[in-house]
């Protein structure tokens, strides 16, 4: 099974959510955690994981040949992101617009473009405290976080590791590629958020993506839970979204997490709510299969 | 001598418009006869590449220089390549814009002088941390 958890807007506690539900799931059988924040992935900072493999993620980008190009144009015309601009004597590639899709390549009449690969950022597995690790990291300066966490994605899957037990995907926050990319194989987007309305506006967009496009299974945790106003929890109602946890917005809590400790660990009292957390998410992809 | 000339509006006496890639209308005037061709610029559209598309649709057309409000590093790249001259031009029509750079009024720009997704509107985010970056607490995810 895997559980990716997302929330749309940042700083409302994947991490915190994620790290805590892996380490209480791995009491009753093996569990994966994989950061696919890959732009700034930390589980690591709370998990401390032995990294034993790097794998570099490699992006196609076109090569044109001066020689063989006739400067017809198609390459630009077929190009869905501006990515080439075919001029009366050179043609131009801007590889941070690039998304390596090949459509130049197989387009080209002249046969002149080639494809080069160069690393993006790459993929690091390892364990921690009896769990399997992996994460993405993308190299700073590159743009398309999505083939690095596809590549996450992949890995898990090629391994089994979501057949053998839990996978817990610690996702990027927003609504756009890489969240889409981080939710593909996802058997339950657990969206956390938090009750303001800044909370509820992203946590719509999540819901928009995870359930209405992808057809996805989903929960929600509400995180810093007494603050703000009660909309999360009316929306919530309203849609029909079970919310599995409600964790307080506590000093205790902020200062265990600064201090780089997962929540159940600091915490023990929180491990119950995490418990049944799990249990809630097994129903309902149970639920769901049946 | 063929001028593309980034505009406001599809008239020769519409206002430049002050940014390239997503500018509404490009004009391509001859700057002999003072007659200009209007396009809509479908790039104004675009999620991304805007500057690249404009700039290498004007060297297409047959463009030796170039009028805008501003520019952008992409589209700079491509109509440098193209050998193409680009000149700033504030508060003035695209006729204003023409006849001041035949009188050699106007200043050419060396490189760009603005940013990338300098004239791209609200909504059209790049990735996908946008939403929610730097969240209430100063945590980033």
């Amino acid at each position: 099974m895997r559980i990716v958890v997302a929330s749309g807007k940042g700083g409302t506690g994947k991490t915190l959510v994620a790290t805590s539900l892996a380490l209480v799931a791995r009491e009753s059988g093996p569990v994966a955690l994989v950061d696919a924040d890959v732009e700034a992935p930390n589980d690591a900072l709370f998990m401390n994981p032995t990294i034993a493999a790097r794998e570099p993620i490699m992006q196609p980008q076109p090569v044109v040949d001066a020689e063989l190009c006739t400067h017809c144009g198609r390459c630009a015309e077929v190009c869905q992101y501006n990515a080439i601009a075919s001029l009366p004597e050179s043609t131009l590639v801007f590889t941070d617009l690039c998304h390596g899709c090949g459509s130049c390549m197989l387009n080209c009449p002249a046969g002149a473009i080639t494809e080069e690969y160069r690393p993006i950022g790459y993929i690091e597995t390892g364990e921690t405290q009896g769990m399997r690790f992996a994460q993405g990291i993308l190299e700073v300066g590159e743009a398309m976080a999505t083939p690095v966490i596809r590549a996450l994605g992949k890995m898990a899957s090629n391994e089994g590791w979501d057949d053998a037990g839990l996978t817990v995907v610690d996702a990027p926050p927003g609504s756009a590629c890489p969240v889409i990319e981080a939710l593909s194989d996802a058997d339950l987007a657990l969206l956390v958020t938090e009750p303001t309305p800044f909370g509820l506006h992203d946590l719509k967009l999540a819901v928009q993506v995870a359930r209405d496009v992808l057809g996805r299974t989903v929960a929600i945790v509400i995180n810093k839970h007494g603050t703000g106003d009660p909309a999360v929890e009316t929306y919530c109602q309203q849609e029909d979204l079970p919310v599995l946890l409600r964790i307080p917005l506590e000093r205790r809590i902020a200062e265990a997490y600064s201090s780089g400790q997962p929540l159940v660990q600091a915490l023990p009292e929180f491990e119950p709510g995490f418990g049944a957390l799990l249990e809630g998410a097994q129903a309902l992809v149970a639920g769901r299969a049946s | 001598m063929k001028v593309i000339v980034s505009s406001t509006g599809n008239t020769m006496d519409s206002p430049v418009s002050p940014i390239f890639g997503r500018c509404p209308w490009f004009a391509l005037v001859d700057s002999e006869t003072m007659e200009g061709e209007f396009v809509e610029n479908e790039a104004t559209k675009a999620m991304g590449g805007a500057g690249v598309q404009s700039a290498q649709n004007a060297a297409r057309a047959g463009a030796e220089a170039a009028i805008s409000g501003n520019l952008g590093p992409n589209a700079s790249q491509v109509l440098t390549s193209a050998g193409i001259t680009v000149y700033t031009a504030g508060d003035m029509t695209v006729r204003e814009a023409v006849e001041a750079l035949k009188a050699e009024k106007l200043e050419a720009l060396a490189g760009p002088n603005v940013s990338r997704d300098h004239g791209k509107p609200a909504g059209f985010t790049r990735g996908g941390r946008g939403q929610g970056m730097g969240g209430g607490m100063g945590r980033r995810s």
